[in-house]
């Protein structure tokens, strides 16, 4: 985004604070807390009947919290103590933007548009036509417009004629109620356009309820993730991409995969940790249980033994990365780490170092890569990363650097001798040819083989 | 056994109709503060009347078509069943004064009232049940319009004055219908019908028959737009809400006549 954006100021315009709001026995909002800046974008993103429409509705007074407080600028527009009526003159400061626009359908659009204007306003009826030829052309929409029922506009139409109605008001702080969520991925964009050029033109602040991903990366300074009635993340696009937390993950990626979220975190949180302590893990040995080379029981689940994803996840993980790669056209490198003579070792020093070597590769692995990477653990001594956003020129040098933080720890085995794992790593570049994610793997295989067989502690990329 | 069953079915029905008799309380109440909010707006009227001339025209001109067609079958149908029922007891003579009393009394301001209850309330109650479901009454609110004023007022106001109109109208068809019946199927002549008509007429009968339908209009504009308020979920719930509307604003109605009935006569 090339726009400028004005330093925010210490004070945010808007606070909300531990919002509580029931519907019946249901918690709809837990506590929420929110800081909107003036001039900022924030999309409010998370699952559908979450809870995110109703804070848009208790800033505005159509709804009166339960719990906690809203303030704009240090003042307090609700709190359980406010009624309806103490909203009138909050009002004046906000436009929203309804799912469908909400036009009233008795009135043709200029009225819908000029219906406020007349009722709070003394303007004669020239300047309240120029105003309302002012706001359609800021919505682009032409002055013929005016005549046409809503019955008669398409729902991108709708959209803009609802913000046209808000805007003639001149709101301090715009709020939209999926303003997205039914149109077709053109008009998406220009809404989104829209969104962006009133930040521009108006310098306004808004405050966007999506679920539309796409959207929210492309308009938010911010995005807020509401689950559970609340705020469980709060950051810019880049560090919300970024986020460990599965549920997030799941979210910005897709919803269809939300199952594994759930069931990982229902796991005592040990899956937000991405990687187990190692005297924990010494624990689980003397208590009988081993675990070296078992697969995870559910295929589904994170790998137990150290936490990263598991085969079929990172299937899932790789292709969607490749799908992403193409569209963006980002480079792709997918690396296969085999730790050099695990099975030896283990028979050598037993069961329990080996289950330590492979604890200590994921835990390295895993800090070792960036937010937007992956790491996963394919097979009882194969582990795979996926690195995007990597300059294929540079690949070598930067799996190379991996592999000597990798390498650069000392194992003490129970007789007290110290024994230096290493690890043979092999690259596949994706690539126009490369695109499926069968053959990037295969490939990466047959680098990481060539490793092996060059002598191993070595990276090898793959020659196409 | 059975007689426990028998008596927790009591029991069930006692909990059913208290239960009911509970949300017929609560939904007068509702419709009493709408009322009242109705009430406190009235002084704004005149400064958007054009609302109340157009929803006017809508409640009242749209429904004249409707309103005379019925009338012609009251007039007519009166006079028939008051011939049928006269016949070999009372003189045709008194033919005029039974129509008369019938028609200004009860069945013109009250069958009116009612057809047009089904035509208005239902359309009130649609109109703001899927405004409330398109989240359009929550845009009003949020532009800081308050849906009382620019929805409600002008709509019991039209109903209030056009009712009474419309009955009046509907009894003058009424009237000239039943006195095309008499031309053409009783043995009676004009003038004695007429005279009989005329007979005992009392001019408080018609103007309290024709002042009711006032409360009438209200109570069907009120119930109509409180029903519209409660609707929830999408069209289900806007044509639960109609329903409502109507069976609500013709059983009020027929309660609100025996209460002026017992009352005011």
């Amino acid at each position: 985004m090339a726009i400028d954006i004005e330093k925010p100021t210490d004070a945010p315009l808007l606070k909300i604070e531990h919002l509580k709001k029931h519907f019946g026995n249901q918690l709809v909002l837990d506590d929420v807390n929110l800081a909107i800046n003036k001039g900022e974008i924030m999309c409010i993103i998370g699952q559908s009947g979450g809870g995110k429409s109703v804070v848009l509705k208790h800033i505005i007074g159509l709804m009166i919290p339960d719990g906690g407080r809203i303030t704009l600028e240090g003042e307090e527009i609700s709190s359980p103590t406010k009624k309806p009526s103490d909203f009138d003159k909050v009002r004046k400061r906000l436009g929203m933007l309804f799912q469908g626009a909400a036009l009233f359908d008795s009135k043709n659009v200029g009225e819908n548009i000029t219906f406020p204007l007349r009722e709070h306003t003394k303007y004669s009826d020239e300047q309240i036509q120029a105003i309302v030829v002012e706001a359609l052309e800021m919505v682009g929409l032409q002055k013929g417009f005016q005549q046409k029922m809503p019955s008669e506009l398409s729902g991108g139409m709708r959209s803009r004629v609802g913000l046209a109605r808000a805007l003639v008001m001149k709101p301090e702080i715009m709020l939209y109620d999926e303003p997205t969520s039914a149109l077709d991925p053109i008009m998406t964009d220009k809404i989104n356009e829209l969104i962006l050029s009133l930040r521009d033109k108006l310098h306004m602040t808004s405050l966007v309820v999506t679920h539309d991903m796409a959207s929210a990366y492309r308009i938010a300074d911010t995005i807020a993730m509401i689950s559970e009635g609340k705020i469980i993340f709060s950051g810019t696009p880049a560090e919300i991409r970024a986020s460990r937390n599965p549920y997030i993950q799941q979210f910005i990626r897709g919803q269809r995969k939300l199952h594994y979220a759930v069931s990982a975190a229902a796991d005592e949180g040990a899956a937000f940790s991405q990687h187990v302590d190692v005297n924990e893990l010494k624990q689980r040995l003397t208590s009988g249980k081993r675990i070296f080379s078992r697969r995870a029981d559910d295929p589904n689940r994170q790998d137990t033994l150290t936490g990263l994803l598991s085969a079929n996840q990172f299937n899932e993980v790789l292709e969607e990365e490749l799908e992403r790669s193409a569209r963006d056209a980002e480079p792709l490198a997918l690396v296969i780490c085999d730790i050099d003579r695990l099975k030896a070792l283990s028979d050598i020093h037993g069961t329990e170092f080996g289950d330590m070597a492979l604890v200590e590769m994921g835990k390295r692995l895993s800090k070792c890569i960036r937010g937007s990477d992956h790491a996963a653990r394919l097979e009882s001594d194969t582990f795979a990363l996926i690195l995007t956003k990597t300059d294929p020129g540079n690949i070598m040098k930067t799996v190379d650097r991996i592999r000597q933080r990798v390498i650069d720890v000392v194992l003490r085995t129970q007789k007290g001798e110290n024994i230096r794992v290493t690890v043979s790593c092999g690259i596949a570049l994706a690539s126009e040819t490369v695109s499926e994610a069968d053959t990037l793997v295969h490939n990466a295989r047959e680098a990481c083989a060539a490793a092996k067989n060059n002598g191993r502690n070595r990276v090898e990329l793959h020659a196409p | 056994m059975i007689a426990l069953r028998f008596v927790m079915r009591c029991g069930d029905l006692f909990f059913g109709m208290v239960d009911g008799c509970a949300v017929f309380l609560i939904h007068l109440a509702r419709i009493s503060a709408l009322l009242l909010a109705t009430l406190q707006r009235l002084p704004l009227l005149f400064k958007n009347i054009s609302l109340s001339f157009e929803q006017m025209y809508s409640i009242g001109v749209e429904s004249l078509p409707l309103v005379t067609v019925i009338a012609v079958f009251i007039g007519a149908t009166t006079v028939t069943q008051a011939v049928y029922q006269f016949s070999g007891f009372v003189p045709l003579k008194y033919l005029g004064l039974a129509v008369c009393k019938t028609l200004i009394t009860e069945i013109g301001p009250v069958f009116t009232s009612m057809v047009v209850a089904q035509r208005v309330a239902t359309s009130i109650g649609a109109e703001i049940g899927s405004m409330k479901i398109n989240e359009q009454l929550d845009a009003m609110t949020c532009l800081n319009l308050d849906s009382v004023r620019y929805l409600f007022v002008p709509k019991t106001v039209a109903c209030v004055i056009m009712l009474p109109i419309l009955v009046i109208w509907s009894e003058c068809i009424a009237f000239i219908s039943s006195i095309l019946t008499v031309l053409f199927s009783v043995h009676v002549t004009l003038f004695v019908y007429i005279s009989g008509l005329k007979l005992l007429f009392n001019p408080f009968d018609l103007i309290v028959g024709v002042a009711k339908t006032s409360v009438f209009g209200a109570i069907i504009a009120l119930t109509g737009c409180h029903f519209g308020l409660e609707a929830k979920g999408g069209a289900e719930g806007v044509g639960e809400a109609t329903t409502k509307a109507v069976m609500a604003s013709c059983l009020l109605i027929l309660v609100f006549d025996f209460l002026i009935a017992l009352y005011v006569f």
